[in-house]
């Protein structure tokens, strides 16, 4: 980052006019419904009711309440990130070293679980959700944290063994040779070589396992059956009526679900940085 | 000569000769290694996800209704998801998807990360979170939100009619079978660009600042630096990118079941959404299983085709 | 040979006071041994019905401390999805929230369920129930659920008495009237009729589930569902129906833009003033009560839809409806939760419990009990009025006829009858061609 400060090139007038465009005009798009999102959740329901789009007249805090009430967000939120954090760490550890495998130890085997691996990637939970289930009344798992880790890690690790793979194949074989000649097993070029330069790598796959893990929530639901183990997202699922109509407590309820996560990435994201910029070790 | 991240082609042969001296060396243990490094991965895959595809593949074939017992009918359920206009027109919107996907959410999310990856705007860190935020929300308020925005007499129709000076103007653009589909077009825009500037941006950190500087000292402007430093280097990003766009443009629906149930009729129908309707909602097991493994099919064929696309664009690149 | 006669009948009889005695002893025991149920109702905290089911369980169990029933919630789609998965592993609740029609036909007419006849029989429920609450519901007449006494009516037109007085007009009596009152709302700038058909079961639900039950009778309805006495639904009075939605949309009552307008949005513009009327199920007036202030409520009107010339049925006092989902009793249960489950049954629709149902605004219908007088609020009591005004309930289509035909054929066609895609002609031989083919009411 601090290498990209020292370097000012000319910016073409055409360059930054685009830049600056096409940045607020994304920026607006995305905050107009977000704005919308916040304001109305401290519109009183007959407000709503009354008119969808405007300004609120009153300000209050009842949906918020109520959410919190209905909501039960601590325990839910304990369990979604409960859920996006292991299945984040074992799918991280698990693919980086099938994708080290696969990358730079030979044999003939590769071509084949590669494929099998990849066709994960086009498997969707909702075609899957059924036999599942079944499967796992048959082995008793349902309704347990488990019973819902396992599938995410699954569901998520075809695309993680891909990154995981392209990365390593991208390290310079010398580097892995030359411990080779030293005497190191692989398993101990994996720990000690692969795994301290797979930072960049880790983060990304970080951000797509976390980020599916946590908006899913038909698994959840599927595989529960009460409260105890369930998430936010399905919380928030629950809070939409067929019949009735509260969007005041719903957009309430996005509020409390959503903004924690802010604070967290706000946080992280110093870390994040950090791990990129490990990354360039290239001549 | 630039070279780029990955290693240029004359490292291959080296690669083999060294690879096969190592080969002969320990193939034993190495064979370990590589079986104690795959194995945890490939046994908790192939556990879960067994299940799914020999059930999908086994089902396809049948006519089960969720009872009773299958009955085996060959290909019927095939031949008649391709004589159903339903299943066309669903396609051809699922193209569309994955083409805003491609051709929208990756590049504009590469160009967001460029900007704020080259510092040419202030306030990097609040541009980051805002645009970021939209791919953590909840699927059923997003849907519940933007059904309001494009609503004939929500708020995008609300705010024309304030510049028409027109009380009770409706927005009804969006309700032909051609253009049904572009509110959830532009929702899915607003969702995942994020989530791929955060990825570009994590990936241009990884460019080399002095190849860089190297360039600028050279003369290069930013659209130089742009367009012949940083973009070939991004190749295998924009590739694994492409790839998981695509598969999540097959199958995610939730969003469009929500806003709009593939209406009207069926106008705004995606393959997703059609193969829950007709499992869980008409009870055609066989035939939803049918529809999920044409999406594999589809998926995988894309894929490949990406993956040649990609190929030819690195080797041009080189 | 009468010796062997009269041994074997005293056999028998020895066998059925046997018999007879045990099963006594094990009604005994279900109701003195701890039992644990489990159910799911397909409502959440967002819906009335969620406390009122709290309330009633406490109630109960109160009365009953040793039955203990564990009820999961969760929202409608997620509810029908799960069912099918716990029904097909073999897991179902014992408690399952029924639909008296097709709309849970997944579990009815596979024999998930069990016939509960026998119970009603058993304790007399005829006494304090009507009897339209005890209609048959299976293939050969079975009874799989029953919940509050109350009907679902589908098709009730709410009016804005308040804007109706501004602009001049009263209540029409004909389609023709109220097609004409149209054009003279849209000049004063207001909107006509709202629906909100986004998710596009109300138009059928809530207009021509109405339109065919009065322009061809519940009879030739059910003829036609049958496919006996040679009817179908390629006969006049369905395509005349669907004519009549075609109608209203060229006359202006139903707007074009309707099958993109969700149905909170269609709420939103009667409840601020800007639609003079609103078609839609009973289940609106919750909503109209918590949006509306007590004297905007009793500016509200509740009516069936008005006559139209050349119906079969004339009885205007008719509207589409069915009668409210309830519990019933997975067969999956050993016969001591079956019983206590049917306690529970019994129990929330008993009379004695009616306050509970009032105090949640929900106005049960009994055979011995009127309400009227402890309903204070305007809104409701207009509600209670429609609901016992009523002399005929019409079928509802999705409630009669398989999903598949009626979504994809008739939601999706009324869609695009209103945006001009496909004619009232058309979409009957449609429907009538995908219901000869693969309908369950006409194959067995």
């Amino acid at each position: 980052m601090s290498q990209s400060q020292r370097v000012r090139a000319q910016v073409p007038l055409l360059f930054r006019c685009s830049a600056y465009v096409a940045l607020a005009f994304f920026t607006v798009f995305t905050v107009f419904p977000l704005a919308w999102l916040c304001y109305t959740s401290f519109k009183p329901e007959q407000d709503i009711v009354a008119n969808m789009i405007a300004w609120p007249s009153t300000w209050t805090f009842d949906n918020f309440s109520q959410a919190w009430q209905i909501g039960a967000f601590p325990h839910l939120f304990v369990n979604s990130i409960l859920y996006s954090v292991v299945t984040t760490v074992v799918v991280i550890i698990l693919s980086v070293a099938a994708g080290f495998a696969f990358a730079k130890i030979p044999s003939r085997f590769t071509r084949f679980w590669f494929s099998f691996v990849l066709v994960g990637l086009l498997i969707t939970i909702s075609s899957s959700v059924v036999p599942i289930f079944v499967a796992e009344t048959y082995l008793g798992i349902t309704n347990t944290r488990i019973g819902i880790i396992i599938p995410y890690i699954a569901f998520n690790i075809s695309f993680a063994i891909y990154l995981a793979w392209s990365f390593v194949r991208s390290i310079d074989n010398e580097i892995i040779d030359a411990a080779r000649i030293d005497g190191a097993g692989y398993i101990q070029i994996y720990w000690s070589v692969v795994l301290p330069m797979a930072r960049p790598i880790v983060t990304t796959i970080g951000i797509f396992t976390f980020q599916a893990c946590w908006v899913e929530y038909v698994l959840v639901y599927m595989m529960s059956s009460d409260d105890t183990i369930r998430t936010v997202q399905v919380g928030l699922s629950m809070l939409h009526g067929q019949l009735s109509y509260n969007f005041g407590l719903l957009f309430a309820a996005v509020m409390i679900a959503t903004l924690p996560m802010m604070v967290l990435y706000a946080f992280f994201r110093r870390q994040l940085q950090a791990g990129f910029s490990m990354g360039s070790v290239k001549g | 000569m630039l070279s780029t991240a990955n290693g240029a082609s004359g490292r291959r042969l080296t690669d083999s000769v060294h690879s096969n001296a190592t080969l002969a060396r320990s193939s034993r243990a190495d064979r370990m290694s590589y079986a104690l490094l795959s194995a945890p991965a490939l046994v908790v895959y192939a556990v879960v996800i067994i299940i799914p595809i020999v059930y999908s593949l086994a089902l396809s074939f049948t006519d089960w209704g969720g009872s009773g017992m299958p009955h085996f009918i060959g290909f019927a359920n095939y031949i008649s998801m391709f004589r159903d206009p339903i299943f066309w027109h669903s396609l051809r919107d699922n193209g569309l998807v994955i083409a805003i996907s491609l051709i929208g959410q990756i590049p504009l999310g590469f160009f967001l990360a460029y900007i704020l990856y080259r510092q040419l705007i202030f306030g990097r860190a609040f541009f980051e979170a805002i645009i970021f935020f939209p791919s953590l929300l909840s699927p059923v308020a997003v849907a519940l939100l933007f059904g309001v925005v494009f609503a004939p007499s929500g708020l995008i129709a609300q705010v024309i009619g304030m510049i028409l000076h027109s009380n009770l103007f409706e927005l009804d653009s969006f309700n032909s079978e051609s253009t049904a589909i572009i509110p959830y077009l532009i929702v899915i825009l607003w969702m995942y660009t994020g989530l791929y500037m955060i990825i570009f941006l994590a990936s241009l950190q990884k460019t080399n600042g002095e190849m860089l500087e190297a360039a600028v000292l050279d003369g290069a402007n930013e659209w130089d630096l742009l367009h012949r430093v940083v973009l070939p280097g991004q190749i295998p990003v924009f590739m694994t990118s492409a790839i998981y766009a695509i598969a999540g443009s097959l199958k995610s629906f939730e969003v469009l079941w929500i806003m709009t149930n593939g209406g009207p009729s069926y106008y705004s129908n995606v393959l997703g959404l059609y193969m829950i309707q007709n499992t869980f909602t008409y009870y055609k097991y066989g035939f939803g299983s049918a529809i999920a493994v044409v999406l594999i099919l589809l998926s995988t064929g894309l894929i490949l085709l990406l993956a040649r696309g990609t190929q030819y664009l690195s080797a041009r690149f080189e | 040979m009468a010796r062997t006669v009269t041994l074997k009948s005293l056999m028998l009889s020895a066998v059925a006071a046997f018999s007879f005695g045990i099963g006594h002893a094990e009604a005994d025991s279900a109701t003195t041994g701890p039992v644990q149920l489990t159910g799911i109702v397909p409502y959440t905290q967002v819906d009335a019905d969620y406390f009122e089911l709290q309330d009633m369980y406490q109630r109960f169990h109160a009365k009953y401390p040793n039955i203990t029933i564990h009820f999961d919630a969760m929202d409608h789609d997620a509810y029908h999805t799960k069912m099918q998965a716990l029904a097909i592993s073999g897991h179902l609740p014992n408690l399952l929230s029924l639909w008296p029609g097709k709309r849970t036909g997944y579990l009815t007419d596979r024999g998930y369920a069990m016939d509960l006849r026998p119970w009603i029989t058993r304790d007399n429920l005829a006494a304090t129930q009507r009897a339209l609450f005890l209609a048959p519901q299976g293939r050969d007449g079975q009874i799989y659920e029953l919940g509050v006494p109350y009907v679902l009516w589908t098709s009730i037109v709410y009016a804005n008495k308040a804007l109706l007085d501004k602009l001049g007009l009263t209540f029409p009596k004909t389609l023709k009237d109220f097609e004409a009152q149209a054009v003279v709302i849209r000049k004063a700038g207001y909107h006509p009729v709202v629906f909100g058909d986004q998710s596009s079961w109300i138009l059928q639900s809530c207009l021509l589930s109405t339109l065919v039950g009065r322009m061809g009778g519940p009879d030739w309805f059910q003829h036609a569902r049958f496919g006996t006495n040679g009817a179908s639904f390629n006969d006049p009075p369905f395509v005349k129906a669907l004519q009549i939605v075609q109608d209203m949309t060229t006359a202006g009552l139903i707007d074009k833009s309707e099958p993109s307008t969700m149905r909170e949005q269609a709420l939103s513009e009667f409840v601020s003033g800007k639609s003079v009327y609103f078609i839609g199920g009973i289940w609106e007036v919750e909503n109209l009560y918590t949006s509306l202030t007590p004297a905007m409520r009793a500016e509200i009107l509740m009516q069936p839809f008005p006559h139209i010339d050349g119906e079969a049925f004339t009885d205007d006092a008719s509207t589409s409806g069915e009668i409210a989902t309830g519990f019933g009793i997975s067969k999956t249960s050993t016969p001591q939760q079956a019983e206590a489950a049917w306690k529970w049954i019994q129990f929330s629709m008993d009379p004695a419990n009616a306050d509970i149902y009032l105090k949640h605004d929900i106005l049960p219908i009994y055979k011995n009990l009127d309400l009227s007088a402890r309903i204070h609020d305007p809104l409701l009591h207009t509600s209670y009025d429609f609901s016992s005004g009523i002399h005929t309930v019409l079928p509802v289509l999705d409630d009669k006829m398989d999903a598949e035909g009626v979504e994809q054929i008739i939601n999706a066609g009324l869609q695009e009858i209103v945006l001009g895609s496909t004619t009232p002609k058309q979409l009957a031989a449609q429907y009538e061609t995908w219901v000869a083919a693969h309908d369950s009411n006409r194959h067995h």
